[in-house]
């Protein structure tokens, strides 16, 4: 898909987004107020209890606002109901006679979608989390190499988010269970992908798998390198672990489409 | 022949509303979705009290009580009023011309109007928090204390009905449906998930006296659990989720005389 058609996209999706306005500002403020508190739960701990951990409060507020500012570039939970409502509704039949890759035209519909929701959000709770004086505050990066490294890792973990994303797709195209499987596999990917908590404050037992896991790259790993929890020399092991689930899952999820093109039931009209 | 009373009117809803789900052939889904949803939320609070042991006097035993308390009964409301929680589909249809045109009340048919099996596993999911926490908290609980925390229940599913009623009623006027309120629902019980002391000033009256999250789960545990609540404030949770409640439905009527038909 060419850069101009992205960028189109990109505008209409964000006006989409805008259309009805008292229901942005409120999806909006919502959000924020969210964040608000999750951020809070991870300070009132710092701030009544006593740690045994290597993070300190302001890694671990920072790592939480990113991770929770950037949320909606996860997904999962109700998000993706493009799809979903595309195969129940029976409108999925169109996307199936244009002469195209089903996969890379989803996906690119996904990379865009996904964006559009999430910017205006993430840039909404990044600078109250910077505005916050106090403890809540959301700190500066580590450095401006951690800074550079996180961007590099953001990046290459979005697309792994939407290869992820795509799994789910090709899961939905059978309507059978009444009921959207994003819900499911949302709670994995939002739990896992360091949204709810920053993986690094489990228990260390944890700490490898936390690491290693597939869903880490997406908002988790970046956050560390933002915070400096994970030092800019530690990049290349980053983008390794993301590059390898980058293709482990662009693969399962053109399994997964192409053989849900074959099972798939056109219904509605 | 002579018609069905509201009560059995609305039981007969539920009962068509629980088939239809199960039509479905992989309805069970649904539920183990929820049931993972439920599991995974105070999942944080385990991962950070495995690193701090304790807020302040709060161990997690007590977070597990008072959250399990505040989320089961928000579980139980969203099964018994569900139809107020998806109000904004029912005017955006269209659909509410068709239930004021019945001969029959109007908020057991909107609150009956959808059903949803599995928000029941919240509620028993919450319920077993409440109870583990409880459990390891103070051992056996007198009849008193324990008559206090039914009631608390109680006051808790009015309270959260309530919530959904006020957001039904909103829905009067802005048609859409408004995000903003998921702060007094899904929003509310993340807070019980830290001692009221903790929370500013302004964040502990809201959930306080404007919705009275923590009259019902915090002061009633606190004094079941000898905390320190008095036992007033600990019977206060029926009265202000009742009070809340009946606000709310008066907020609905309200807005429901000035109703003048949408959707297609």
């Amino acid at each position: 898909m060419r850069p101009a058609a992205i960028w189109t996209l990109l505008r209409v999706n964000i006006g989409k987004d805008m259309q009805f306005r008292a229901a942005f500002w409120s999806r909006n403020a919502l959000h924020l107020f969210w964040s608000y508190i999750t951020v809070l739960i991870i300070a009132v701990f710092y701030r009544l209890g006593s740690a045994h951990s290597a993070v300190s409060m302001s890694q671990a507020v920072a790592m939480k606002w990113i991770g929770q500012g950037m949320y909606l570039l996860v997904g999962g939970m109700g998000v993706d109901e493009y799809l979903y409502s595309r195969v129940r509704s029976g409108d999925v039949a169109l996307d199936l006679c244009r002469p195209m890759d089903l996969y890379a035209s989803m996906y690119a519909h996904l990379f865009v979608d996904k964006l559009a929701r999430a910017l205006p959000r993430a840039v909404a709770a990044l600078s109250v989390g910077a505005l916050l004086r106090g403890d809540m505050h959301l700190s500066g990066p580590a450095s401006p190499a951690a800074l550079l490294c996180a961007l590099a890792a953001l990046s290459t973990g979005y697309l792994l988010s939407c290869a992820l994303e795509m799994i789910i797709y090709g899961l939905n195209m059978d309507v059978e269970s009444g009921s959207n499987k994003a819900d499911l596999f949302g709670v994995v990917m939002l739990t896992l992908s360091g949204t709810m908590v920053p993986l690094a404050l489990f228990p260390p037992a944890f700490a490898k798998f936390m690491l290693l896991q597939p869903f880490a790259g997406m908002i988790d790993l970046p956050a560390r390198l933002y915070a400096g929890v994970l030092p800019p020399a530690q990049l290349p092991l980053v983008l390794g672990i993301q590059l390898l689930w980058l293709a482990a899952a662009l693969l399962a999820g053109r399994c997964l489409v192409g053989a849900g093109r074959r099972r798939i039931i056109v219904q509605g009209g | 022949m002579k018609p069905m009373n509201g009560f059995s009117l609305y039981l007969r809803y539920l009962r068509i509303g629980a088939l239809g789900t199960v039509q479905y052939r992989m309805w069970w889904v649904r539920l183990v979705q929820v049931l993972f949803v439920c599991v995974t939320d105070p999942l944080e609070i385990l991962v950070l009290f495995s690193l701090f042991r304790s807020i302040g006097s709060f161990t997690l035993y007590h977070v597990l009580a008072i959250y399990g308390l505040a989320v089961s009964a928000f579980g139980a409301a969203e099964t018994l009023g569900r139809g107020f929680d998806t109000f904004p589909s029912l005017i955006r249809s269209g659909g509410f011309d068709r239930v004021l045109l019945r001969p029959r009340g109007l908020y057991v048919q909107v609150v009956a109007h959808r059903f949803h099996l599995h928000r029941l596993v919240r509620a028993a999911t919450g319920l077993a928090m409440f109870l583990i926490g409880l459990r390891h908290l103070g051992g056996p609980v007198p009849p008193l204390a324990a008559a206090c925390l039914a009631l608390a229940y109680a006051g808790g599913v009015c309270a959260y009905v309530g919530v959904f009623v006020f957001s039904a009623a909103l829905c009067f006027y802005t048609i859409g449906s408004v995000d903003i309120t998921y702060i007094f629902t899904n929003g509310s019980y993340q807070l019980a998930k830290m001692p009221p002391e903790a929370l500013p000033a302004w964040l502990r009256g809201v959930f306080t006296f404007l919705v009275p999250m923590f009259v019902f789960c915090y002061y009633p545990v606190s004094y079941a659990c000898g905390m320190g609540a008095s036992a007033l404030s600990a019977f206060a949770a029926l009265p202000a989720g009742a009070l809340f409640l009946l606000l709310a439905l008066c907020a609905f009527s309200a807005g429901a005389r000035r109703y003048a038909s949408t959707g297609s």
